[in-house]
């Protein structure tokens, strides 16, 4: 039996104590998390076969946001203009020596690896050529605009007839949610949220002993008069069949 | 279920609810599956543990008030 205890306050206390220190190594635990795909960014950054390429999102070349640090933000309520500008990669002595194919410039909005919204532009009659400029115009779908916010990576890539990719490039965009927190998978989390926490803090409840309630129908006296209220019919032994259908007062006129 | 496991359970969703807010707040990018997946891992087991300390403090604060 400690003897020493100091009031709620100091409870309270005690209690916010690991609160804070869950915080702490969550919010140490996100930034190592999140340093990964800027690192990945930088990695398929290179060509991949023979071109080399720069990408414009509404003006702004993708190589300026290769982090979520850099984000561009975005609005997913309106579409986007991207210019896809390629050419072949030449050597010392000139342009190498097989020209590439660029038969089809995507653009893939990812989440958890799985593509959200994808967006290609196919060439019909696509040859071999040292260069080339690919436009696209991407208008994401409505409901990822009312569903989602947050930082998204998008991948850039131009394939080659046979579905190769020639050259990809990734980039990060920052989506704003209508109203600042009006997405609807914010809003739910922020709920779930707030419902697990009050559970959380009322989670010593459970170690409550239970309280030592009066046994029902103790008393013979209180059940007709509980029955009485209601106004319901005594019980009846038979006819309780629910198949048996109830036959009205008076029957029908 | 005990303070202690009603606490883990409860500290286990909000882990996973902060990775997913912190995501939609633009801390932190899921797009990729493995830094996803790592982040809701981190985020499940800390709040777990978290969580299952403050149900077990809580019960036995608990306890100790409910004694005579």
């Amino acid at each position: 039996m400690r003897n020493g205890r100091s009031g709620p306050q100091s409870q309270g206390r005690r209690v916010l104590g690991p609160v804070v220190v869950a915080l702490g190594l969550l919010l140490l635990a996100v930034p190592s998390a999140g340093a990964s795909p800027a690192a990945s960014a930088r990695l398929t950054t290179a060509s991949l076969s023979g071109i080399t390429a720069t990408v414009t999102f509404n003006g702004k070349d993708i190589s300026q946001a290769p982090a979520p640090s850099s984000a561009f933000s975005v609005n997913l309520a309106s579409s986007f203009d991207l210019i896809y500008t390629w050419s072949s990669v030449s050597t010392g002595s000139g342009v190498s020596a097989s020209l590439p194919t660029v038969n089809d410039a995507r653009l893939a909005m990812l989440f958890f690896g799985f593509s959200l919204s994808t967006r290609d532009v196919i060439l019909s009659n696509a040859v071999p050529s040292v260069g080339g400029r690919i436009y696209m115009n991407w208008s994401p779908p409505s409901v990822l605009h009312v569903l989602l916010a947050g930082t998204y990576e998008l991948t850039a890539s131009l394939l080659d007839p046979n579905g190769s990719t020639l050259w990809s490039q990734n980039f990060y965009v920052d989506v704003a949610a209508p109203f600042t927190i009006g997405a609807v998978l914010p809003v739910i989390l922020v709920l779930i949220g707030v419902y697990e926490l009050y559970g959380l803090l009322t989670s010593g409840r459970q170690a409550r002993p239970p309280k030592t309630a009066p046994k029902p129908w103790s008393d013979p006296s209180a059940a007709p008069a509980a029955g009485a209220g209601t106004g319901s019919p005594p019980p009846t032994t038979g006819g309780d069949d629910p198949e048996d259908p109830p036959t009205a007062p008076g029957g029908p006129s | 279920m005990s303070a202690t496991s009603s606490g883990a359970g409860c500290g286990l969703v909000l882990g996973l609810v902060f990775a997913l807010l912190a995501q939609q707040f633009g801390l932190l990018s899921l797009s990729q599956l493995s830094v996803g997946l790592e982040a809701l891992i981190v985020g499940a087991v800390v709040g777990l543990l978290v969580g299952a300390l403050i149900g077990w403090r809580l019960g036995a604060r608990e306890l100790a008030r409910s004694r005579p």
